[in-house]
C-alpha cells in the first residue's frame, strides 16, 4: 500500500524532478568552472571576447551586438592606455557604438546607451548632445543602477 | 456535385470560443501584437517591455492562481501539486540565483519558450477537439510540429542565433561561423522533412475518413507569423518579448476567463470570487482584479513607477544643461528626490485642499455624520 502510494507520488512530481535534476546537473557544472575560473566575470551581459563579436559580425556585419561588443573591447582599452593611442581607442569605441545605435535605437542593451554618454562627455562634445545620449540612457532605462556618468568618470580617473 | 459533398466532408470548423470571437482573440490578435511591438520601438523607450510584463503577463500569471486555487474539486485534484510546488520553485529559485545564475537564468528561458509554443500546441488541441477532427494521433503529430517549429525559430532567427551563441561561449563552447551554418543547416533539413511527414499524416488522415479543422491552421499560422516575423525582421529582444507577450499573456486570459465562466455555468457554482467576476457583464470585474493585482505585485517586488506608464510619464529623466545660466544638468537622484518631494508635499496640500470644505458644520448633510 505504502510503496503503491510512494509510486503514486513519484508519478505527479515527476516532472518537476526532472526539471531540478537537470538543473542541479547543470548547476553543478556552473559552480565548478566558476570555481575554476574565478577570475572571469560571469554574466550575460560580460563582453566575453573579441572572437565571439567577430563572429557575430561575421554573421551579420550590421549586427546590433557585434558592434556594440566591439565598442566595449575598444572602451576597455582606453581605459587601460594614455595618450594619443587612448584618444584612437576612445573614437573607435564611438564608432562601434553608433553603428549599433544606427541598427537599433532603443534595444535592451544599456551599456550601449550608458558608455555612450560617458564617450560624449570624455570627448567634449556641446552640452545638447550629451544631455541627449543621458536622457536616451535614463529614458530608456530609469531602473539603472549604473551611477551618473560623471561620477564614473571621477572615479575612474579618466581625463575629458 | 458529388465531388464537392466529399471535399467539403474533408472540413469540419470547430472555434474555441465562437466564430467572431476566435477571429479577434486568436487569428486577429497576433497581427494586432506584431504592429503593438513595432508601435512600442518606434514610440517608446526600452521601459515598455517592462509595463507590458506588468500589465498584462504578471495579470496572466494572476488568471493562473484563480484558475488553479478557484475551485474546490480541481484543488483537490491537484492538492498536494498546488501546495508543495510553489515552495520548491521559490526555494530553487533563491538557491539557483544565488549560487547558479546562468543556469538558473537557461532554466527560466527555456521553460519560458516551452511553456509558450505549449500553450499554442494546447489551443491547436482544443480546436481539434471542438470540431471532433483529427486522427487518434494527430495530437502526437501536432506536438512535434509545434516542438519542430519553434526550435527551428530558435536555433535559425538572427535575434535567437546571436543568444545561443552567446550562452555556448558563456559555457566555453567557441563555436565558429562554419559552426553555426551547419547548426543551420541541421535546422533547416529538420523541418523540411519533419513538414513531409506531417502532410503525409494529414494527407494519410483525410483518407481514412477523418476531418481536417481549418481553423486550427489558421490559429497555427497566427502564432507562427508573429514568433518568426518578429525574430526574423527585427533586431530586438524588446519587439519579440513585447509581441510575444502580448498573444501569449491575452490569449492565456482570455481561456481563462472563459473556462472559468463556462466551469460556473455548468457546475451551477453561483457565489463566491470566481462566480462574480466571471459573470456575464462583469468582463470589467475580472479586469479590474487582475490589474489591481498587477500593480500590488510591481509595489511589493520593489519596481519603478516608470513602469506603470510605459516610460512615457518618467520622473529620473535629468534636467538639461541651462548653459545660458551655467547651470549645469540635474542627475536622476537629484530628480527623484524632487519628484519625492514633490509627492509628499501635494499629499499634504491635498489633504488642506479637502479639509477647506469637507468639514463645514453649517452643512446638513454633514451634522448628520456628527
Amino acid at each position: 500500500m505504502n510503496k503503491i502510494r510512494f509510486l503514486d507520488v513519484l508519478k505527479r512530481f515527476s516532472p518537476l524532478m526532472v526539471i531540478y535534476g537537470v538543473l542541479l546537473v547543470v548547476a553543478s557544472y556552473e559552480i565548478r568552472s566558476q570555481n575554476q575560473t574565478s577570475g572571469r566575470p560571469i554574466g550575460i551581459q560580460t563582453p566575453l571576447s573579441p572572437e565571439f563579436s567577430r563572429l557575430l559580425l561575421q554573421l551579420d556585419e550590421t549586427s546590433h551586438e557585434g558592434n556594440f561588443l566591439r565598442g566595449i573591447e575598444a572602451f576597455e582599452l582606453y581605459q587601460e592606455t594614455r595618450g594619443a593611442q587612448a584618444a584612437e581607442y576612445l573614437q573607435r569605441s564611438r564608432h562601434f557604438f553608433e553603428l549599433a545605435l544606427k541598427v537599433s535605437k532603443r534595444e535592451d542593451r544599456e551599456e550601449l546607451y550608458y558608455y555612450y554618454a560617458i564617450i560624449l562627455i570624455l570627448m567634449r562634445e556641446p552640452p545638447k548632445a550629451i544631455d541627449q545620449a543621458v536622457r536616451d540612457w535614463k529614458s530608456n532605462f530609469p531602473r539603472s543602477q549604473n551611477k551618473d556618468p560623471r561620477i564614473y568618470i571621477s572615479e575612474k580617473g579618466l581625463a575629458p | 456535385m458529388r465531388f464537392f459533398h466529399s471535399l467539403a466532408s474533408m472540413f469540419r470548423n470547430g472555434y474555441i470560443l465562437s466564430w467572431r470571437e476566435d477571429m479577434v482573440w486568436f487569428v486577429a490578435l497576433p497581427f494586432l501584437a506584431f504592429a503593438a511591438a513595432h508601435g512600442c520601438k518606434i514610440w517608446l523607450p526600452a521601459v515598455a517591455v517592462a509595463s507590458v510584463t506588468l500589465w498584462i503577463t504578471v495579470p496572466h500569471q494572476f488568471a493562473t492562481w484563480i484558475r488553479a486555487y478557484g475551485f474546490r474539486d480541481e484543488f483537490s485534484q491537484w492538492k498536494d501539486r498546488l501546495l508543495v510546488g510553489p515552495i520548491v520553485i521559490f526555494g530553487m529559485s533563491l538557491l539557483g540565483l544565488k549560487y547558479a545564475p546562468l543556469t538558473t537564468f537557461l532554466l527560466v528561458t527555456l521553460w519560458d519558450h516551452q511553456h509558450s509554443l505549449m500553450q499554442q500546441y494546447g489551443f491547436s488541441r482544443i480546436y481539434d477537439f471542438k470540431g471532433r477532427s483529427g486522427a487518434p494521433s494527430t495530437g502526437r503529430f501536432d506536438l512535434l510540429l509545434n516542438w519542430v517549429l519553434f526550435i527551428h525559430l530558435i536555433v535559425t532567427a538572427p535575434l535567437f542565433t546571436e543568444l545561443w551563441v552567446r550562452e555556448a561561449y558563456n559555457w566555453g563552447i567557441e563555436i565558429g561561423k562554419s559552426g553555426v551554418e551547419t547548426v543551420h543547416f541541421v535546422s533547416w533539413m529538420m523541418v523540411t522533412v519533419y513538414g513531409a511527414i506531417y502532410v503525409y499524416h494529414v494527407v494519410k488522415s483525410l483518407w481514412n475518413g477523418y476531418p481536417v479543422n481549418p481553423q486550427k491552421y489558421i490559429f497555427l499560422f497566427a502564432s507562427y507569423f508573429l514568433w518568426y516575423s518578429l525574430a526574423w525582421q527585427t533586431n530586438s529582444f524588446l519587439v519579440y518579448a513585447i509581441g510575444s507577450k502580448l498573444m501569449h499573456g491575452i490569449q492565456y486570459i482570455v481561456i481563462v476567463f472563459w473556462y472559468i465562466r463556462r466551469k460556473v455555468e455548468r457546475t451551477q457554482v453561483r457565489t463566491g470570487l470566481l462566480a462574480s467576476v466571471t459573470r456575464p457583464g462583469n468582463v470589467k470585474g475580472f479586469i479590474l482584479l487582475s490589474l489591481c493585482y498587477a500593480a500590488v505585485f510591481n509595489m511589493v517586488v520593489g519596481r519603478g513607477l516608470e513602469e506603470f506608464g510605459f516610460g512615457v510619464v518618467n520622473f529620473t529623466v535629468p534636467y538639461d544643461n541651462i548653459a545660458e545660466l551655467g547651470l549645469r544638468s540635474m542627475t536622476y537622484v537629484a530628480g527623484f528626490d524632487l519628484y519625492s518631494a514633490a509627492l509628499i508635499q501635494s499629499m499634504g496640500l491635498i489633504h488642506y485642499y479637502f479639509d477647506s470644505f469637507i468639514w463645514k458644520v453649517r452643512d446638513v448633510n454633514i451634522q448628520k455624520g456628527l
